[in-house]
């Protein structure tokens, strides 16, 4: 009777024995997966660990690797707008470089921004700044260190003179961006 | 389902056949489980294990770049003309390509002319940086700030000079060999 069933626990069946009273063959096959199976669980269990540690430091990696990126177009933008200014909107000049700004260099550019703003009206100065594309020294996911070229295009005339004289600075400068908020700002700013 | 087809062992005593079936089938997906857990995490733990390695390898590649374009840098404003051979070859040995060639092409006059003017030059590296990297292409570009105290018969009290170079690099058998130097406008 037994053969006849359709429903027939695959290949135990054909071992033929006298049917044992205690346990169909399926169950028992079942058991058998039972400690591999409870070994593979087990196994899991550093094998999440190992991603969790892995997939922490994958998302570290990613976010230097952004930062890098971020940090390197921000700093052209921004040594643009701090080393540039127009005695006719000096005003304007100073509150958006200050906006660029924090942490120490924001500090030294408020003690200075007084002097600047009466230099630069006083000398009718028109100063334009052309960074090159910066290199990155050093990246961390908020910490950026970039060394770009800048060339600082000035027009001047001071008091007395008869003609503007123009000259342009080639100077090296090593910057420190730090993300604040999502946005790039300079926090050092230093010619070599 | 036929009753009659059940064996007695096999009588479920919670309810029905259907019901153990279902039983069965749960307790088969349960013991799957554990197997297609592990299978996903190993699966991930391979794919971040490359990734980790990819990015290792490319962080020393960073270094490599940098460290050599330096070394470069430091070959190509430290030179005397006491001892005009060895610099030469110092910067033959980390020159390939462009740069290489045309010092190459020098190497009969370079220490007469280094002689002529009584040469003396030695330089630093201030600051270096990575402009862009690609492991594939297998080259990169650098910018550094370089100083340079330079002394001749011309100027024997040394001047100190500074320079804005870029540096174009190539990677040759495992090693970045510097293949340009352009400098950023004249030295201030």
């Amino acid at each position: 009777m037994s053969q006849d069933r359709p429903t027939a626990g695959g290949r135990h069946r054909h071992e033929a024995r006298p049917p044992r009273p205690a346990r169909a063959p399926r169950p028992s096959r079942r058991r058998g997966l039972a400690l591999p199976a409870a070994l593979a669980a087990a196994l899991c269990v550093p094998a999440a660990a190992a991603v969790v540690v892995l997939g922490l430091h994958d998302r570290a990696d990613a976010q230097t690797q952004t930062a890098r990126r971020e940090a390197v177009a921000a700093a052209r933008q921004v040594a643009r707008d701090v080393l540039s200014y127009d005695y006719r909107t000096i005003d304007a000049d100073i509150a958006r470089a200050k906006a660029d700004s924090t942490g120490l260099f924001a500090k030294q550019y408020a003690q200075t921004a007084a002097q600047l703003l009466a230099q630069a009206k006083q000398a009718r100065a028109i100063v334009q700044a052309s960074p090159s594309t910066p290199g990155v020294v050093s990246a961390s996911h908020n910490e950026v260190v970039v060394l770009l070229f800048v060339d600082q295009a000035s027009v001047k005339q001071l008091t007395g003179q008869k003609t503007p004289t123009t000259r342009i600075d080639q100077s090296r400068v090593r910057m420190t961006m730090s993300r604040v908020h999502g946005r790039w700002l300079v926090s050092q700013l230093n010619a070599l | 389902m036929d009753v009659v087809a059940v064996r007695p062992d096999e009588l479920d005593p919670e309810g029905s056949g259907e019901a153990a079936q279902a039983r069965h089938a749960g307790r088969g997906l349960l013991l799957a489980l554990p197997f297609l857990v592990l299978a996903a995490l190993i699966a991930l733990v391979v794919i971040l294990v490359l990734r980790t390695n990819d990015r290792s390898s490319r962080d020393d590649a960073r270094q490599g770049v940098l460290q050599a374009a330096r070394q470069e840098a430091v070959n190509l404003t430290t030179l005397s003309y006491t001892s005009a051979t060895r610099d030469l070859d110092r910067i033959l040995a980390g020159a390939t390509g462009g740069l290489r060639a045309k010092f190459e092409s020098e190497r009969a006059q370079f220490p007469a002319v280094l002689a002529r003017e009584k040469s003396q030059s030695s330089g630093s590296v201030l600051s270096a940086g990575l402009v862009r990297l690609s492991l594939s292409a297998g080259s990169a570009q650098v910018v550094l700030a370089t100083d340079a105290t330079v002394a001749t018969t011309a100027a024997p009290q040394p001047v100190l000079k500074h320079y804005r170079m870029v540096m174009t690099l190539q990677r040759v058998n495992g090693h970045w060999l510097v293949s340009d130097v352009a400098f950023a406008g004249l030295p201030q």
